[in-house]
């Protein structure tokens, strides 16, 4: 195979492209940005079986899910979008708002999301009339670049140029820094570290933060309800989405109620001490989470653990020893396993919450399950969270859902609390310029020095 | 004495025990400090003083530009903060259709990178901004108007003390330099970074998230239906407007042919000194020194920068006019940022010519900023606003006293104009008090309306 052309060569690519549609029409971009959600969509089953066999994370049948999925909920949410042209008219204040490209974006795109990120991220670019380079996780590569080839075979048939779309083919975290420092923003969907380095690349960044979400189960809810939707929550895609259910907080006296219809809906529950620090040691190694256990089965980890548990095991729940930093088990595990923890009234809940993600995961997501609107406003305000999921599963409902109101989305805006830039999903509109135009208004009321100091 | 990263460390550990006593306060006490901590600023006798020391320090600008800045763009931020629609604590926003209820929260610290050229107000607009969202604030002054800025940081720190609030809700270095900058902007939760390209570009390479802006260099069009007289006022009061400290400031206009003579003519009426060729000489040798603007004509007077230049103009003339034909960084300086009363005027035949000026001069100074128009035909109006590359346009205004918010238009007040990534920004609009929270999106399920294939994608499922 011939070697891919360097750095230089892609953004001088990405310029002619970004040329070529800059002058398009809103549903000339539509047109492309529809056919990109399409090839994902119609190539589903053998975009997932690539990105498994190759991240070797992931569960098929998921996979295929959140490919269609993903590929639905985004051009459903952009299709009547404006992102060409006047977008926006306030004749009180006598401003016009004119949407304009960014030019080259920049996509840094994880190994757990190695089909989608690039998918959902190309649409928004190129809704912008924007090209992009995309930089895939090295351990996913390949299904990334195949993906970015399908897209291509079939925007082309739309009106698209050469190279809007571009992925580095041998990626490595040399190329990854210095795509950033070469583009006009960055969209880093990864790893802290990799998202330090699109913030101190000099280029204007959005970033995502860690995961850890806490799910509070409040004492009003049908625990027959709200078990199953936490633990399709947590198995979807063997736990990889950093949106998924990492800990449930349950209500005392409810407890063991609790416990046992996660039992008895296929849930391995674990409070032996040799047991559980069995598993400490299998999911963290020096304080971190081991890389091994990332999206693999419930079966491969216990045998990692050296502990058995039943074959049809969906997810491992473990009791945990205190919360925050007195048990490794509150951080994020990116896997079929969640630890527990009680509480007693509903500001301990938050509490054991708010620690937890302390430790990790703030100003990502929380969820809740609740009937008291009170409880849940109080949620909302005292959790350091960008998304706070109320009764709904969620890893698969925080990047937004058909049944919720959340942008649909791959990259996940954590705030400054999470060291970002903006605190909600991030999707098109973060990847246009927006000139505003101000019209000189006769009329305006100034106030006077009474009105102002009142 | 220690070493700037630990003494930077030290501020914002203060800053963020301060935070951590204002973290809920209520609106009512949020909105009561901000417009204490503004007016106290504002009311005679320190405003005055603050706009003496600015000019005295500086020596840039003149004095009624500064207090005219503490007037317009202090009480202009705190207006378009308070009431009803501008809510920064708990719930903010519900959106029923969607099932989404918004809740503001603080981001903690936020590091405060100051320019020289607007000492006497930017401490106290990022300073409101700042703990409007229930923040603190540590700030970065430029060195060369760090009295100025301490003596601004004083007043409001008495106020904080007069209203109960800590202190150390603001605080500022009190020896700035390069390195406590570059520290500060690492240590902080989030940027806001008003200064010059190299600072932004610090930000944006600090690890931090950050807010910047970019370079000014203001173009604006004046056509064949622009009210002449008007326009000409608008100008000089903009150029004259603490002599061009302000990155908004026009700097070059793009005239129509058949207008030029006359519009020159209302220019003169209005103070304005156009340069013969050999004087155009002599300015370009005075105000560039190896290819860079130089310092010292930076807000000056046309008087001492036609001294500097050994040219001779009116005691009373308020702004130099310079005629240009070529645009470019290297042979045309004129065509760039000249910080200065000194505008450069260009001539135009066709509209889509004087577009195409606009374009060049922006795109290679003054990227994503701003650039305007006068005129009454609303086709060249939307022309220029669907082609120019620029964050902000205004349309009949003085550029420096309207494009980051004025009473007499909707832009948002600021003091920090974001110019997109044209000009290596975040953001491409007037950066305000509600860039500087997180926002908790709070979502309830909703009743979902799924689509089927055939009107989700139609027709391009038979391609």
């Amino acid at each position: 195979m011939a070697q891919q052309q360097g750095i230089p060569e892609l953004i001088a690519n990405a310029k002619i492209a970004q040329q070529q549609i800059e002058n398009f029409s809103q549903e000339q971009v539509d047109i492309i940005v529809k056919a990109i959600g399409k090839a994902v969509y119609d190539n589903a089953e053998i975009l997932a079986k690539m990105a498994i066999e190759e991240s070797g994370m992931g569960v098929y049948e998921d996979k295929v899910k959140k490919n269609q999925g993903k590929a639905k909920t985004i051009w459903n949410d952009l299709k009547d979008k404006k992102s060409v042209g006047i977008i926006d008219r306030d004749p009180v204040k006598g401003l016009v708002y004119v949407a304009k490209p960014v030019g080259i974006v920049g996509a840094v795109t994880p190994v757990t999301n190695p089909i989608v990120t690039p998918m959902s991220n190309s649409m928004f670019a190129i809704k912008g009339r924007n090209a992009i380079i995309v930089a895939p996780h090295p351990k996913a590569a390949k299904c990334g670049a195949y993906t970015v080839k399908l897209i291509n075979e079939a925007i082309s048939k739309c009106g698209a140029p050469a190279n809007l779309i571009q992925i580095i083919e041998e990626p490595s975290i040399e190329s990854t820094n210095e795509l950033m420092k070469a583009v006009d923003v960055i969209i880093a969907t990864g790893g802290m570290a990799m998202v330090k380095s699109a913030y101190s690349s000099g280029k204007p960044s959005y970033g995502v933060g860690a995961g850890n979400v806490q799910c509070i189960i409040d004492r009003d809810v049908k625990i027959s309800e709200v078990v199953p939707k936490i633990i399709a929550g947590r198995i979807f895609d063997n736990g990889i989405i950093c949106s998924g259910e990492q800990s449930v907080i349950a209500p005392a006296e409810n407890y063991d109620a609790i416990i046992a219809e996660f039992v008895a809906n296929g849930a391995y529950f674990v409070n032996d001490p040799a047991e559980r620090e069995a598993i400490r040691k299998a999911l963290f190694v020096n304080g971190t989470i081991n890389k091994d256990v990332v999206g693999q089965s419930v079966q491969k980890i216990a045998k990692i653990a050296g502990i058995n548990v039943p074959e049809n095991t969906k997810l491992v729940l473990v009791e945990g020893e205190g919360y925050g930093t007195q048990d490794i088990l509150c951080k994020e595990k990116m896997c079929p396993f969640m630890v527990t923890l009680k509480y007693n009234d509903f500001e301990e809940a938050i509490k054991i919450a708010q620690t937890n993600l302390n430790v990790e995961g703030k100003g990502h997501s929380c969820a809740i399950h609740s009937n008291n609107k009170e409880h849940i406003e109080y949620a909302g305000v005292a959790l350091t969270v960008s998304r706070l999921v109320v009764n709904q599963p969620s890893s698969t409902s925080a990047g937004g859902s058909f049944y919720n109101g959340f942008a649909p989305t791959t990259t996940l805006g954590c705030g400054s609390w999470g060291n970002n830039s903006v605190s909600e999903n991030v999707t098109y509109k973060h990847l246009i310029n927006v000139s505003r135009i101000g019209y000189y208004l006769a009329d305006a009321k100034v106030p006077t020095d009474a009105e102002l100091w009142a | 004495m220690l070493d700037e990263k630990s003494y930077v460390a030290s501020l914002i550990e203060r800053a963020r025990v301060a935070q951590r006593a204002i973290e809920n306060y209520t609106q009512e006490q949020v909105d009561e400090l901000v417009t204490a901590l503004v007016w106290d600023v504002v009311k005679d006798g320190p405003a005055q003083k603050i706009a003496q020391l600015a000019i005295d320090e500086s020596q840039m600008g003149n004095y009624d530009g500064k207090y005219g800045k503490l007037m317009v763009k202090c009480k202009g931020v705190l207006y378009g903060m308070l009431g009803e629609n501008e809510k920064s604590v708990g719930v903010i926003e519900r959106d029923e259709k969607k099932g989404i209820v918004k809740i503001a929260k603080p981001v903690g610290v936020i590091g405060g990178i100051m320019p020289c050229t607007n000492p006497e107000a930017t401490p106290v607009v990022k300073s409101i901004m700042a703990i409007k969202g229930r923040n603190a604030i540590v700030l970065a002054p430029h060195p060369r108007t760090k009295k100025t800025n301490a003596l601004v940081v004083g007043i409001m720190q008495e106020t904080l003390k007069k209203y109960g609030a800590p202190q150390d809700l603001i605080l500022t270095i009190e020896e700035p330099s390069l390195v406590a900058s570059n520290e500060l902007m690492k240590q902080c939760d989030l940027v806001l970074a008003t200064g010059g390209g190299p600072m932004v570009k610090a930000a944006y390479s600090s690890g931090t998230p950050a807010y910047g802006v970019g370079q000014g260099n203001a173009t604006v069009i004046v056509d064949e239906t622009a009210d002449l007289k008007d326009a000409a006022n608008k100008i000089m009061r903009s150029q004259y407007f603490d002599y061009s400290t302000s990155c908004s400031s026009e700097n070059s206009l793009v005239i129509q042919e058949g207008v030029y003579d006359d519009f020159v003519k209302c220019m003169k009426a209005e103070g304005g000194y156009l340069v013969s060729s050999a004087e155009k000489e002599k300015l370009q040798q005075a105000m560039w020194v190896d290819g860079h603007l130089n310092p010292d004509i930076v807000a000056q007077s046309a008087q001492v920068i036609a001294g500097l230049a050994g040219i001779t103009i009116p005691a009373d003339c308020k702004f130099i006019m310079v005629e240009e034909t070529g645009i470019g960084p290297d042979q045309y300086p004129f065509s760039g940022e000249k910080l200065s009363p000194v505008v450069t005027l260009f001539k135009y035949k066709t509209f889509s010519e004087a577009v195409e000026k606009v374009m060049t001069i922006t795109g290679f100074h003054g990227k994503g900023h701003s650039c305007g128009i006068h005129s009454f035909n609303e086709e060249h109006i939307m022309e220029l606003a669907m082609a120019a590359k620029v964050s902000r346009m205004m349309v009949r205004q003085p550029q420096a006293l309207s494009n980051s918010g004025g009473w007499h238009n909707g832009m948002p007040m600021s003091m920090t104009l974001g110019c997109g990534t044209w000009g290596g920004n975040i953001l491409s609009g007037n950066v305000t008090w509600r860039h500087l929270i997180n926002t908790t999106w709070l979502s309830y399920p909703i009743e979902p309306k799924i689509p089927t294939d055939e009107e989700l994608f139609g027709d391009i499922m038979r391609r």
